[in-house]
């Protein structure tokens, strides 16, 4: 796997350089999962981000019911996980693989250790999350605004 | 643990010198590697030759049994056999003495025939003809029945023999079969035999095998004191590890091994890694020259970006 070739389209490591994104890569570690298996489970303790290599995954939300529903599908050089590393609470939804897999696997305690030597990149990749989980609010707001 | 600053890490795990070591480094392993699977695969062909050994000994034993179980039967067939046969003989005897006495009979109605013929020919007198009319007649019911009885003493002299004979058809076949089995029993054991020889040759092997390994293991210690002694390492099995030459809770770690599973990081072989002293290598982080001076101990954002979790687990996720 070309692990910078990735990360440099993912829309996490926006605006890194080719010398931040050579120390990412050699901090993420790959993993490879099957399709039908659970990368994590909501309400899971969790904190660290995943980017997809190959393969998609599905994001699914149980309602009060317990029945599990399917929120969205991602693919290659998306991102999840990064709540959870934001705001250090329980993981929000399931994460399970819709085909084989191989995603590349980033620890908040590898994130520091970029942070030690980037602190720039890092905070790039803090601001790629928040431009992410705003993009999501606006949509959110959106749905809601046409629901009223 | 000699000190050495990263340059001069990256110079050395480039040199020439260490390329060598490397290289032996990887044919210990190599060699390690090929001589355990030598090993596992001797000690599995011994355990599988030793318990076929077992096998066939038990087997051969059973057998064994059989064959025994099978003379038993073939020794009580011919007991009841020959009980047969010398139930047959007061039968013969007495069916003899049966036909001796029929055929006296039969003589005796003959005559008293003859003498009816003649008293009937010489018109003798009706009173004499009737008295040689009711012996003739009596003589005949005498001769009938004790035909009968000789014909019944001979059905049950031929009863015996045959069911002798259906006896001794079983017994000669239990004796065969004996045979057979015991001979079948014979040729097991010496298949066991065979293969005890033959898992005693594969022990020799595996023997050899395991001494190998030993022998291996030593290359590859070898190789690993070799680092200490030549380029001032501490060498431990996976990694590397020379002391930072400013910081002394630091080091750096060489990778000896490609592991992408049990680490923080993809370990890659010969990569550098800088490492803490406490946690050692449960935490690598990629080796860089610059060391973080700046906001030096400020930990307001690790306490939160590592430890920040807030609260006790929800019973129910949202």
């Amino acid at each position: 796997m070309d692990k910078i070739a990735l990360l440099s389209g993912s829309p996490l490591f926006e605006m890194l350089s080719n010398q931040e994104l050579e120390y990412v890569a050699e901090l993420s570690r790959p993993r490879l999962f099957k399709a039908g298996e659970t990368i994590f489970e909501e309400g899971e303790l969790g904190d660290s981000i995943y980017v997809i290599a190959s393969g998609e995954v599905e994001i699914l939300r149980r309602d009060a019911a317990g029945a599990p529903h399917s929120l969205a599908a991602l693919g290659p050089r998306e991102f999840f996980g990064e709540m959870s590393l934001i705001d250090k609470e329980y993981r929000s939804a399931t994460v399970r693989a819709k085909t084989d897999c191989e995603l590349l696997h980033l620890t908040a305690e590898n994130l520091t250790a970029f942070r030690k030597q980037h602190r720039d990149g890092f905070t790039f990749v803090i601001i790629n999350i928040a431009r992410m989980l705003s993009a999501r609010l606006r949509e959110a707001n959106t749905r809601l605004a046409a629901r009223s | 643990m000699r000190p050495r600053r990263l340059d001069e890490l990256k110079e050395l795990v480039a040199s020439p010198d260490f390329r060598s070591w490397w290289e032996d480094l990887v044919l210990a392993r190599v060699a390690l590697a090929e001589t355990e699977a030598q090993r596992e695969e001797a000690l599995s062909s011994l355990t599988a030759m030793e318990f076929r050994a077992e096998l066939s000994q038990k087997h051969a034993i059973d057998t064994l049994y059989r064959a025994g179980e099978s003379e038993d039967q073939a020794a009580h067939l011919l007991a009841e056999a020959e009980t047969l046969e010398n139930r047959s003989f007061p039968g013969v005897a007495a069916f003899e003495e049966q036909r001796y006495r029929v055929s006296e009979l039969w003589y005796r109605l003959g005559a008293l025939e003859t003498q009816l013929e003649h008293a009937k020919e010489t018109k003798q007198s009706a009173a004499q003809i009737l008295t040689l009319e009711r012996q003739r007649q009596s003589a005949a019911d005498e001769y009938e029945k004790e035909t009968a009885r000789k014909n019944r003493l001979w059905d049950e002299v031929e009863r015996l023999w045959a069911k002798s004979a259906e006896v001794s058809l079983l017994r000669s076949e239990q004796q065969l079969q004996a045979r057979k089995v015991r001979r079948e029993a014979e040729s097991l054991f010496a298949l066991a035999e065979e293969r005890k020889k033959r898992a005693l040759g594969l022990r020799t092997g595996s023997e050899a095998a395991a001494a190998a390994v030993e022998a291996a293991r030593a290359r590859l210690e070898a190789a690993r004191s070799a680092a200490t002694e030549r380029f001032g390492a501490l060498a431990g099995t996976d990694f590397l590890f020379f002391r930072h030459p400013q910081d002394s809770r630091h080091a750096y770690a060489v990778a000896l091994v490609e592991d992408t599973e049990h680490y923080n990081v993809e370990v890659r072989p010969l990569a550098l890694y800088s490492v803490e002293h406490r946690r050692g290598v449960a935490f690598l982080e990629p080796a860089r020259a610059q060391a973080p001076g700046a906001e030096e101990g400020d930990h307001r954002f690790e306490q939160y970006f590592l430890h920040g979790r807030k609260g006790e687990p929800r019973r129910t996720p949202v």
